[in-house]
């Protein structure tokens, strides 16, 4: 692996002082902590992988995050989007000066059609953060980390049982998804990987049922305790739900760089940013020793029920019982190993520097999430960890109303950016960010038509791939994979108001994700039984 | 007060009058409920205190003593009668008092403490019940920025409207300024041209009035059984009577007395309680000025589901609520929302998984409640709680996890908690009446804070596992897993136990709940023992559990105090009625309402 290493990071290094004889460099790299990162991108764990799903409820108008800047196409663009927002609601359009430019090249590295190019929605741009102290640090945004080639962008995703065009769309006998435009339909059709109404299990559980026997007890428990390979911070969701695998869920609610992660579900001393900071010591594992009374007693009353209910609200505060403690054993404590010198807040409250206060944005609960995954995987040999599946979530994308001034989607990208940003250094700072994947779905995209101040839902969108393994790897430009849209409205891909057809299918998406992870074709065609119906089955953006 | 004489035997009347819980709704019909019980045979009463107090966790916000007792006196129908006839005790006339005080600063915490107030004090317990079963369907939320007296207003509204017509609670929620914000549709306007492009309107409304607020995405029989077309479910619509039903839901902004040609898009003088109105109009009574030439409102004639035609209507605001009317009327009579309401509040008052018969039931009632009258939600509630498979003894899977804030407000009253006193001059809280200092953020669920137009939970959600295995619903657990359940655990735990002054009396000045704990220091106080015990967990097992405590928990609770040493103070005495409320409010027995 060493060897591997040392190889990949030479290359690397090639390309680099090539790039910077180029005269480009700075542009490429503008921030010192991202060339570090980039020039550290070999590391990884062999004998870990995991998957990140950022998940945009609401339905993101993705085609305002990646936006075709070449005259031609961005002329389409601005008409479909009722023109540019100055200030004044109406039009939906990202002025042309105003994105941020991005070097990308296509599907295997293959140069882009002859004057296309693409920009990012300005919130992608690199920051300063600010932390407790008052330090600052250079950070890389999404727009550094495309033209690092750490992120790959997908074009016109959706859900999909058959490939469909506007001339086939109508033809009866060709099944559509079923409940476009419905938030939690198409939220479902997202995380089934199939387009069976209804059905339980999410492709990221059925991922998880095949790679779970891999991971192992926490290192020391007694009696020895598993934590689920799936973990959300983001509450429920069908996406991580397996046939073997049930997610287990923890709260993002908590000091990222330090503090307790479990946001009172534990004995624990510092709940300083979480509601409730009460010591929960009645709560402890029931298999601690030396339990009172109390604890005794409910710990006999939360066996097996026969009204399943019961036995359901039972089995769970059992779990969590059980778990906190053992997992509290690894996050806490003093020094904590788990804490990571990435900032990943900005808490520059009362801070007359220059730079992004935190507080004044409205916070990052995203940030917050992620930071906590990273501590888990910081964590992993000792919670016995080798698969991981994480669930986190950002919401707000619902913007029918109010969407262009800053606190509405400006505001959500940049919180994806800075957050996705922060979270891929401390990837690196743990040399596992070709170890981790990290990837966007949201249920659908916007209608390109206003409302009048904002979009309506519409289908096919655009979602990103973040991480080392990511195909383009260390070429130092973004790509992106699936065809880009033609965005006049009623135009040939879309309906009137702007609603995309997809031309790839999220089970691709997925199938190359499941891939990744290290299934087989027979294990992915059965998770995603439609994707026999597209022309490929991996996307290669992996 | 002459209607309340019934009432009057209850302390309770005096602490709900210091809550201002009088300020009820003035238009509400004056009736008469003088007590009868006593005089007159009573064919349907419960048999049994746990009988009663089953019913009222079902219908109420928890049972307490005096109110079993009352139910058993005049029966379940003249239970009914007197609540479902009862005015409704208001949020916004409170706030508004509030604000009075030139150092009073509201916030959405106001509203919250209110609401708490009511749900544990009011004696209108079926109608806020109620009101809050509707606020998880016909969902607004101040997550999204709104208003604190605006979402008061609202929840006002449905408390109103809570036994009266559903047409007519959907046309109020459709021009409430509140869901117009909510859901994006205040100034929505036909589709016009702006800088040369097309501006159509927006879809947001008619999307969830149609998923949401009425008959949801497919077909349904009465039974909520899906109806079938070659094998695959009939969608109610598709995103082309979407962009129709949008056309309907434009021309409406707030109302207010001094109309102007510009009212439509500004806030001069508007109302943001008042009903919002259809433009245009330049006065009040001049409804036929097309503002500047803009048609607002898309008057042309629309095709929605089923292929009805809305037929075009005059460009003036007769049009313009007729239009909206029409459409309205269509939505309520669509015959899947019978069995889509209804199944819904079966779920918010008694069982997650009701028999498609029982669905089939209430449909039947929503329909018609017997006097051919439609979408009578007191006819519809009252057939929920009296209906056979409500009333019979639960087996298997019948039941539902209790909604957290119920389980809380369960507790409080069952435990015949004591209002706090209002807080006095000197913070911006001053008049208030404190009940949930926020603690509710630890339950996932905050009445009228739900994070989306899905509600805190969904109808169909099943959660993994046993249950998903078994194809149970059950909609509370969205909410519920290993990290919020512990954090709900600690609170309610907290709340049920800790917070009192005094083993005898709660303190004259305390400005928060306050469990009393003297009737149970005086059963510990004959001695220490496995039978006062036993007393002690059977008095809460009626008042929390409805007497439906197993055996062998009730073995568990009573070997937990015999275990350890006989307390000798009462002191000591509090601190084993603690522990046992630790253990009780947060076992799954207690968490299952069956």
């Amino acid at each position: 692996m060493s060897r591997i290493r040392r190889e990949q990071r030479r290359d690397f290094l090639k390309q680099f002082c090539a790039t910077l004889a180029g005269g480009s460099a700075l542009s490429l790299f503008p921030q010192l902590q991202l060339m570090s990162s980039a020039l550290a991108s070999t590391q990884g764990d062999a004998g870990y992988k995991a998957l990140v799903c950022v998940f945009l409820s609401g339905g993101s108008d993705s085609y305002n995050w990646l936006v075709p800047s070449d005259a031609s196409r961005y002329g389409v663009y601005q008409t479909a989007r009722g023109g540019v927002y100055t200030g004044t609601n109406g039009p939906l359009g990202l002025a042309q000066a105003s994105l941020l430019s991005v070097n990308m090249a296509g599907s295997g590295g293959v140069a882009l059609p002859a004057g296309h190019s693409y920009g990012l929605h300005p919130a992608c741009a690199d920051w300063t953060s600010i932390d407790d102290n008052g330090a600052q640090s250079s950070m890389p945004g999404l727009q550094s980390l495309t033209n690092a080639g750490k992120v790959a962008w997908l074009s016109n995703v959706g859900t999909l049982v058959v490939p469909l065009t506007k001339a086939t769309y109508s033809n009866p006998s060709l099944p559509k998804p079923p409940q476009l435009y419905s938030h939690n339909d198409q939220t479902n059709l997202w995380f089934q990987g199939q387009e069976t109404p209804n059905f339980r299990y999410g492709w990221g559980g059925q991922v998880a049922d095949l790679l779970f026997s891999q991971n192992s007890p926490i290192v020391g428990s007694s009696p020895p305790l598993t934590v689920p390979m799936n973990i959300s911070f983001a509450g429920s969701n069908r996406f991580q739900i397996g046939s073997q695998v049930v997610p287990y869920q923890m709260s993002g609610c908590g000091d990222p760089n330090g503090g307790n992660p479990f946001a009172g579900s534990i004995v624990g001393t510092n709940f300083a940013n979480c509601s409730g900071s009460n010591t929960l010591d009645n709560f402890r594992a029931c298999a601690t020793a030396g339990l009172n009374a109390g604890e005794t007693a409910l710990c006999s009353l939360l066996g097996a029920n026969t009204n399943l209910l019961e036995n359901e609200h039972a089995s769970t505060m059992r779990r969590a019982m059980d778990l906190a403690g053992q997992m509290a054993t690894k996050l806490t404590g003093s020094p904590n190993g788990s804490l990571l010198n990435t900032p990943f807040r900005a808490l520059a409250d009362n801070q007359a520097v220059a730079g992004y206060n935190l507080a004044a944005d409205g916070g990052n609960s995203l940030a917050e999430q992620l930071a906590m995954v990273a501590r888990l995987i910081k964590m992993r040999t000792q919670l016995g960890q080798t698969r991981n599946i994480f669930f986190v979530s950002l919401g707000g994308f619902d913007t029918h109303a109010a969407q262009m001034p800053d606190n509405g989607q400006p505001r959500l990208l940049r919180r994806i950016s800075r957050a996705l940003g922060s979270f891929y250094q401390a990837l690196v700072e743990m040399g596992v960010e070709n170890s981790v994947t990290t990837f966007t779905m949201s249920e659908f995209a916007r209608t390109l038509n206003s409302n009048g101040d904002g979009s309506d839902h519409a289908w096919g969108g655009v979602q990103m791939v973040m991480g080392g393994a990511v195909n383009g790897g260390n070429a130092a430009t973004g790509r992106i994979y699936g065809s880009f849209p033609d965005q006049t409205l009623n135009g040939p891909d879309s309906f009137s108001r702007g609603q995309m057809i997809p031309t790839t299918a999220m089970d691709q998406m997925g199938a190359t994700l499941a891939s990744w992870m290290g299934l087989g074709s027979t294990e992915v065609n059965t998770i995603f039984p439609n994707l026999a119906n597209f022309p490929s089955a991996n996307l290669g953006f992996m | 007060m002459h209607t309340w004489q019934w009432w009057t035997n209850c302390a309770r009347v005096a602490l709900a009058m210091t809550a201002g819980l009088l300020a009820v709704d003035a238009s509400a019909q004056s009736v008469d409920l003088i007590f009868r019980g006593k005089f007159e045979n009573v064919t349907d009463a419960p048999a049994t205190d746990a009988e009663a107090a089953r019913f009222l966790t079902q219908a109420t916000f928890g049972p307490t003593r005096a109110e079993i007792a009352r139910l058993r006196a005049i029966g379940y129908g003249q239970w009914l009668d007197q609540q479902l006839s009862m005015p409704a005790t208001l949020t916004r006339p409170w706030l508004d008092t509030l604000v009075l005080d030139p150092n009073f600063s509201l916030n959405s915490g106001h509203r919250v403490d209110r609401w708490w107030v009511q749900g544990v004090f009011a004696p209108d317990q079926l109608r806020q019940r109620m009101a809050f079963a509707l606020s998880q369907i016909l969902v607004t939320a101040d997550s999204g920025g709104i208003d604190t007296r605006m979402i008061a207003e609202y929840s006002d509204l449905l408390a109103r409207g809570a036994f009266g017509s559903y047409r007519t609670l959907l046309g109020q929620v459709t021009f409430s300024p509140t869901m117009a914000q909510w859901l994006t549709y205040v100034r929505n306007r036909a589709a016009y041209t702006s800088g040369g492009a097309t501006v159509l309107p927006d879809e947001n409304y008619a999307r969830e009035v149609m998923q949401l607020f009425s008959f949801g995405l497919v077909k349904r029989n009465l039974d909520f059984s899906l109806q079938l077309s070659g094998g695959n479910p009939i969608p109610t619509y598709d995103n082309t009577i979407i962009g129709e039903m949008a056309r309907v839901f434009t021309g409406l902004s707030y109302g207010r007395t001094n109309f102007t040609s510009t009212s439509f898009g500004n806030n001069t003088n508007a109302d943001f309680m008042a009903p919002m109105v259809c433009f245009p109009m330049i006065s009040a009574s001049n409804t036929n000025y097309s503002a500047n030439g803009v048609t607002y409102h898309d008057n042309a004639g629309k095709t929605i589901f089923d292929a009805i035609a809305l037929p075009a209507v005059s460009n003036n605001q007769t049009g313009c609520n007729q239009d909206i009317s029409t459409a309205l009327d269509r939505i309520a009579n669509h015959a899947t929302v019978a069995p889509f309401i209804s199944r819904q509040l079966i779920q918010r008052f008694v069982t997650s998984n009701p028999s498609p018969a029982f669905i089939q039931r209430i449909a039947t009632v929503f329909n018609n409640n017997g006097s051919g009258v439609r979408g009578d939600l007191a006819a519809v509630i009252r057939a929920v709680l009296m209906d056979s498979e409500a009333r019979a003894a639960p087996s298997g899977n019948f039941g539902k996890v209790r909604e957290p804030v119920l389980r809380m407000s369960a507790i409080w009253r069952g435990l015949d908690v004591i209002q706090g006193q209002p807080v006095p001059a000197g913070t911006g809280d001053v008049g208030n009446v404190t009940m949930g200092l926020g603690f509710d953020t630890s339950f996932n669920q905050r009445a009228y804070s739900s994070p989306t137009v899905f509600n805190f939970y969904e109808p169909d959600y099943q959660n993994p596992g046993t249950l998903q295995t078994a194809n149970l619903y059950a909609p509370e657990f969205q909410i519920l897993n290993e990290s919020t359940i512990t954090r709900m655990n600690d609170t309610i735990q907290n709340l049920a136990s800790n917070w009192y002054v005094g083993s005898n009396n709660c303190n004259t000045t305390v400005t928060r709940p306050c469990v009393q704990f003297a009737p149970y220091v005086t059963i510990l106080q004959q001695t220490g023992n496995a039978t006062t015990y036993g007393q002690l967990v059977d008095e809460l097992n009626l008042r929390l559990m409805y007497g439906s405590m197993s055996a062998s928990m009730r073995t568990v609770l009573v070997n937990m105090l015999t275990s350890q040493a006989a307390p000798t103070t009462d002191a000591t005495r509090i601190q084993r009625i603690q522990q046992l409320l630790r253990v009780i409010v947060v076992s799954p027995e207690f968490a299952v309402q069956q």
